[in-house]
């Protein structure tokens, strides 16, 4: 049985309740064991960095501490805690600023590894209990990672954030098809959402389009700041999801709850994808 | 027993080397790891600025076949293909290598080994975000190459009707770890561009850049003609390129005047850089030779270890012409290490009469073939190889023949100037046996060879004497090789002393120095001060030059001129340059001290140049000021430096110089309306809008620097030698490969060629007297039996024969009154026999009423 | 402010720059920018801080890095904004797009009262400090509906380590 650390961040238990929610359902689902980060904090998301760096660093290392007496890897499912996290982490590993650190929080046992979500996917035998749900569907989505899950590549060594995969390669291991299309980590506008939303709107207009032009009849997102600006910012209704939305689709454990949490309210197309199994 | 050199890698600078050694008579060893030689120029059909292929210029001798023919069948040159190579050792006297060539082992024990192993093409998979490796219509350069000549053969338009070349893919770029410019991208681009343009005059072609890097001989001209054509050169970096799902047309970001702009194009052509390749980094590695992409130079020497050399693109990324040079450079090296083993020519003795008895040979052709020619022609006779047809020649006392074959590298031995199976060369015809015509055109050749005169070939004998006009760098340069192969040299100096314009710079004058003292003390060099060439007659072997002094006036013979009269620093080139605040980067050295202690100092690039009325670049100032620059802080942090520029072109490895520039703080800012110099009261001020940004910029420096380059010293002795220049600068016979050669007899190097480096001045003269001497140190010339002749009967004198002649070969022999032609000289091109309206001016092989007949036969 | 110290803050050489403008066109909210990212850099180069914190630039930058992961010379604009951020900040200069600062600052306020964020409270101290009632009213209530925003704020353990570690400098 594996065992993971999980940091969920302030959003999934609010305005991301589905992502939280779903990634619960499939994590139970695949057997997989998790536990919080203890009293975890919130990792000051784009505020900290804008204001005061130290603020920035801090904010995440107290939760990397707070996991290191789990002793398992932690898995982020929110695209701005992993980013943060990242920072922190790569703070940590330079001696010099691990020094001031510590300083602040006390010394630090030991560092664990730091991963997003969608890295647990590619674990061979998870992998192969998600291929034993496979959809049968025409429905076609185009996966969206936004920025922060993939830049700054330096820091975050994750993928190459010009030709992303992690997403797609969920998905078409549980049978749905994904489009190919160039907008993939092109910016939603990230905070800018209450800041000065028009600028989102312009974004979030051609994030869509070129979606639709590129066949997909939705997006599935990772970042809980994306799917709330693709939603809340778009023209005409278009459904987006989490990824883990999806799984759980595909294991049969979708929950009526999650789709009412949606603001576009996604049930038709959810039906039109079950519909082909 | 001469040790061979081995040279890996058979591109243009290995085939250069491997050539003049071998030439020189020292054997040479070729090893290439493909299947054919060439490496990428049998790519490139059409070279830039020519627009045109040349590549057989490159052969000392010229006209020569395609180099990778030449190379597999010259008896000095053994060649290796599909090579893997082992180990390499180098020891004392030379150096030892293991390979394999198609499966099996080597080892060669050679004196030499030259690494000319080139450049792979960047692989654009590496940059998504242009596209690359995702979306079919997102070219690499390479392949569009291939496309574009393709198109042009079929005569069809191209079928994407807007393209974008993107620049320095592959190359100024940290994020890929490729911080160098590769050096001929900017050019290629434009040649590709033109050449589409030719033929599709209505495709729309943008090229988007960062600097145009057209510093090369005449190629500043062959940008504004390009840009003069209408294709749009668009000064920004790429952000993506992205393929709209919709359309399926690729939109391409970038930054127009200073804003974000998204324009769609229906194909982008990637301009890879050059990367070398991973075998070769490791076969470095094992020779324990440091490779940092970082440095200003890959290599601090050519001889990276002792007896091995490195040279082409993998010592620096240069183009074709800076190729070809840096081989016969490196040949140069070598060739010094021995002597010079010229051929020695018997001359060729033949009954002159008209052919009679002619065999009929089919070589190596299949079954099908023979049956077809045999219906026409029973008597033809199927032989394996050319020891049957030499049998057959005997048995049937043939005196002519016609060989039928599908490979013409089966009979490479007619193709020298021999007696071949018991034949003379020009009894022989080769019909390539893939023909659409092939009995019309044995009937033909039968008809040819029954016209044909037979010929004895006594070679022309030469003194073995150069005349250098010019005693500046590249003169001594070429004198010191000359004089050391025992060529005679004679150095004719118009000042009264030798060293030209490096004596005036501190840096360089041990340099000069040295070579004036080589020069001084060698026997063989002659040297005349104070001294002009006031008139030439003649031609290749028989100069007869009028050299005139204080003193008095005197006529040389000798067999061939080399001009490198050099070139004189360009000043007064702005209204306001006053020597003293004002000036030109040619009294930096002198004043460094002086100008270190300011506070801020101005660099105006392209001063006087890159203009409608001089549109010339003379290639050495980006460096330069960059190199000063960083000089001027390294002595002094705190002083404000600011580089006024058109472009940037600091190619090569020398990017990192610029790099290195800009963290020491330089600031480069780039215009396209002239910076204004004033003066107000004692402070000087220089105003500069900078380009994209559209910012207006300030300085009161206290020294503004021109760099206005090198003017050629060309002017008289263009006069005298009745040879062309362009911009002043001296044309060259074929600029790709035959930059170095004029005139058939005439070569030239240095400044007053083009504007160069010290290092590549050098490089030149070392090159271009590795060349001369070849060509005299046999002290004959071959006599070519395909050239042209004079009846006499027919010929009135007009002299329109003289004229037409590109390589001097004709002359009037003014006793008889009638032209004549020097057959060590004539290529046998026809001109003459084009415009002789007598019919006086025949060529031996096309003789004018065989060739009538010939046709008839061949038409049916 | 020298110019290493830029380079120290923000972990890049800014001095490498060749005005290629790959970074405006990269930025997709440039043409929201009074000053340009490729302008940015040379500002920085030329000590023209304090134009740079007055900007709308810095503020509507939204740290996507899109910038530093296709600079040539490594560099990214947006951690130049960053900085510069932070810096208007501690010089208390008036922001040019004011409600990414109060949205900032509610954000702040809220980690620092209860560890995690309240969106309530913080939307509500948003709106007070924007004094812009009326935007997104009727998706802020949607939301409420569904239960996005909950009204119970939960305080974490540790709250006194997180008060300590606004206080640090």
């Amino acid at each position: 049985m594996k065992k993971i650390t999980y940091y969920p961040g302030c959003t999934l238990h609010s305005t991301a309740y589905e992502y939280g929610d779903s990634t619960e359902a499939v994590l139970k689902y695949l057997g997989i064991e998790w536990q919080e980060i203890p009293d975890w904090n919130c990792c000051g998301a784009a505020s900290a960095k804008s204001l005061n760096h130290k603020l920035s660093i801090l904010l995440p290392a107290r939760n990397i501490k707070n996991a290191s007496t789990l002793n398992n890897d932690i898995y982020v499912p929110c695209a701005g805690c992993y980013n943060n996290m990242m920072k922190a982490k790569r703070a940590l590993e330079n001696a010099e600023e691990r020094q001031n650190i510590e300083k602040s929080l006390g010394k630090f046992e030991s560092i664990p590894e730091v991963y997003p979500l969608m890295r647990l996917f590619t674990d061979k035998a998870i992998l192969e209990k998600l291929s034993q749900s496979k959809l049968k569907t025409d429905v076609k989505v185009a996966s969206y990672y936004g920025c922060a899950f993939v830049r700054p590549e330096e820091v975050l060594q994750n993928e190459n954030p010009e030709i992303p995969q992690s997403i797609d390669n969920i998905l078409n291991a549980v049978g749905l098809e994904t489009v190919e299309w160039p907008l993939k980590s092109f910016c939603c506008g990230g905070d800018l959402s209450l800041a000065d939303s028009s600028v989102v709107s312009v974004l979030v207009e051609k994030i869509i389009n070129y979606a639709k032009e590129a066949g997909a009849n939705a997006i599935v997102t990772a970042c809980p700041l994306c799917q709330a600006n693709l939603e809340m910012r778009q023209k005409e209704p278009f459904p987006i999801f989490y990824f883990t939305e999806i799984l759980g689709i595909a294991m049969g454990i979708d929950n009526e709850k999650w789709w009412k949490k949606h603001l576009v309210d996604p049930r038709d197309l959810v039906s039109k994808i079950k519909g082909g199994k | 027993m001469v040790k061979p050199v081995i040279v890996v890698g058979s591109g243009f600078a290995g085939l250069s080397c491997a050539f003049h050694l071998a030439e020189a008579g020292i054997p040479v060893i070729i090893l290439e790891k493909k299947e054919k030689l060439g490496g990428y120029f049998p790519q490139l059909k059409k070279q830039f600025p020519t627009n045109s292929c040349g590549v057989c210029f490159m052969h000392p001798d010229y006209p020569a076949y395609c180099p990778y023919i030449e190379a597999e069948r010259h008896e000095n040159i053994t060649v290796y293909t599909n090579v893997s190579i082992q180990n390499i050792e180098n020891y004392q006297e030379g150096v030892n290598i293991k390979f394999s060539a198609d499966g099996i082992l080597n080892e060669i024990d050679g004196q030499a080994l030259v690494i000319a192993t080139g450049y792979e093409p960047f692989d654009i998979s590496m940059k998504p975000d242009l596209g690359g490796g995702l979306y079919e219509n997102v070219y690499p350069a390479l392949n569009f190459e291939d496309h574009i000549y393709d198109l042009i053969a079929e005569n069809k338009s191209l079928p994407q009707r807007k393209i974008a070349y993107i620049q320095c893919v592959g190359s100024r770029d940290l994020k890929i770890k490729r911080p160098y410019c590769s050096s001929f991208c900017c050019m290629y681009a434009i040649k590709q561009a033109l050449l589409i343009k030719d033929f599709d005059p209505d495709v729309d072609i943008s090229i988007f850049y960062m600097d145009i890097r057209s510093f090369g001989k005449d190629y500043e001209r062959y940008y504004l003609s390009a840009r003069e054509k209408g294709i749009k050169f668009i000064r920004s970096a790429v952000a993506s390129v992205k393929k709209r799902p919709s359309t399926g047309k690729l939109e391409v970001l970038y930054t127009k005047d200073g804003s974000a702009t998204e324009e769609t194009f229906d194909a982008v052509v990637l301009s890879q850089g050059a990367v070398i390749e991973k075998s070769i980094l490791d076969l470095m590695k094992k020779l324990d030779v440091e490779i940092d992409f970082y440095k200003p130079k890959l290599f601090e020497d050519r001889e990276i270890k002792r007896n091995i050399f490195v040279t082409g693109t993998l010592y620096d990324p240069m183009d074709i012409p800076d190729s070809a040079i840096d081989g016969i450079a490196t040949a140069s090296k070598i060739i010094s290490r021995n002597m010079i083993t010229p051929k020695i020519l018997a001359p060729v003795k033949v009954k002159t009469q008209k052919v009679a008895k002619i065999g009929i040979f089919l070589l190596g052709c299949d079954n099908r073939l023979d049956d077809i020619v045999r219906t026409r022609f029973s008597e033809a006779l199927k032989v394996k190889d050319l020891d049957e047809i030499q049998y057959a020649v005997r048995e049937n006392k043939f005196d002519g023949a016609v060989i039928i074959t599908d490979d013409i590298r089966k009979t490479s031995g007619f193709l020298e100037n021999k007696n071949y199976c018991g034949l003379h060369i020009d009894s022989v015809v080769l019909v390539p046996s893939f023909n659409n015509a092939l009995l019309e055109e044995i009937s033909a050749s039968i008809q040819k060879l029954r016209q044909v005169k037979r010929n004895n070939h006594v070679p022309k004998a030469l003194n073995s004497k150069v005349c250098i006009i010019g005693g500046g760098l590249a003169g001594l340069v070429s004198a010191k090789f000359l004089g050391e192969m025992g060529i005679n040299v004679v150095i004719v100096e118009k000042e009264d002393r030798l060293g030209g314009r490096l004596l005036e710079i501190p840096s360089r004058l041990d340099l000069v120095k040295n070579y004036i003292k080589y020069v001084e003390d060698n026997k063989n060099i002659e040297i005349l001060l104070n001294s002009k060439v006031k008139d030439v007659e003649g031609r290749l072997g028989e100069y007869i030059l009028q050299i005139e002094s204080k003193e008095d006036v005197r006529k040389l013979k000798v067999d061939a001129l080399l001009v490198t009269t050099g070139g004189i620093p360009r000043k007064n080139v702005v209204v306001q340059e006053d020597g003293k605040r004002v000036f030109t980067i040619f009294d930096f050295e002198n004043r460094f001290d002086e100008i270190s202690k300011s506070k801020r100092v101005v660099f105006k690039q392209c001063a006087g140049s890159r203009t409608e009325d001089n549109p010339v670049c003379y290639k050495v100032c980006c460096k330069k000021a960059v190199m000063s620059a960083i000089a001027l802080k390294n002595k002094n942090p705190e002083i404000e430096i600011f580089i006024l520029h058109k472009d940037i072109r600091t190619y090569g490895f020398s990017e990192n110089l610029y790099r290195q520039a800009r963290a020491m703080g330089i600031q480069f800012i780039r215009y396209s309306q002239e910076p204004e110099i004033m003066r107000e009261s004692e402070k000087l001020k220089v105003k500069v809008l900078e380009d994209g940004t559209n910012s207006e910029f300030i300085f009161e420096p206290e020294y503004v620097l021109l760099s206005s380059g090198m003017n050629p010293n060309t002017e008289e002795v263009a006069e005298v030698l009745g040879i062309g220049t362009t911009d002043g600068f001296i044309n060259p016979y074929n600029q790709k490969t035959g930059l170095l050669d004029i005139k058939n007899g005439i070569y030239s190097a240095g400044l007053c060629l083009a504007p160069n480096y010290t290092e590549d001045v050098i490089k030149q003269a070392e090159a271009v007297a590795v060349r001369i001497a070849i060509k005299l140190a046999g002290r004959q010339l071959y006599v070519k039996f395909n050239t042209a002749f004079v009846n006499p009967k027919y010929c009135c004198g007009c002299e329109l024969c003289v004229k037409a002649c590109p390589v001097s070969a004709r002359y009037m022999d003014y006793e008889e009154k009638i032209a004549r032609v020097d057959e060590a000289l004539c290529e046998g091109c026809g001109n003459c026999a084009m415009v002789c309206a007598n019919k006086a001016s025949q060529h031996k092989v096309f003789e004018h009423k065989g060739m009538l007949k010939t046709i008839d036969l061949m038409v049916g | 402010m020298k110019i290493s110290e830029i380079n120290k803050h923000t972990g890049q050489d800014i001095l490498l720059c060749y005005q290629c403008q790959k970074c405006t066109a990269t930025c997709p909210v440039s043409n929201f920018m009074d000053i340009k990212p490729d302008v940015v850099v040379r500002m920085s180069i030329n000590g023209k801080l304090d134009n740079l914190m007055r900007s709308r630039t810095i503020w509507v930058c939204t740290g996507c890095e899109t910038c530093g992961s296709r600079c040539p010379n490594l560099i990214s604009v947006g951690k130049i904004n960053e900085f510069m951020r932070q810096l208007a900040y501690e010089n208390k200069i008036s922001p040019a797009v004011k409600p990414a600062l109060d949205i900032h600052l509610a954000f702040l306020n809220s980690i620092k009262r209860f560890g995690i964020v309240h969106e309530a409270s913080m939307l509500a101290e948003f709106k007070l400090r924007t004094k812009d009632f009326l935007s997104d009213l009727k998706l802020g209530l949607k939301m409420f509906l569904k239960g996005k925003i909950p009204i119970k704020p939960h305080t974490i353990k540790g709250i006194n380590e997180i008060k300590r570690i606004f206080e640090e400098k």
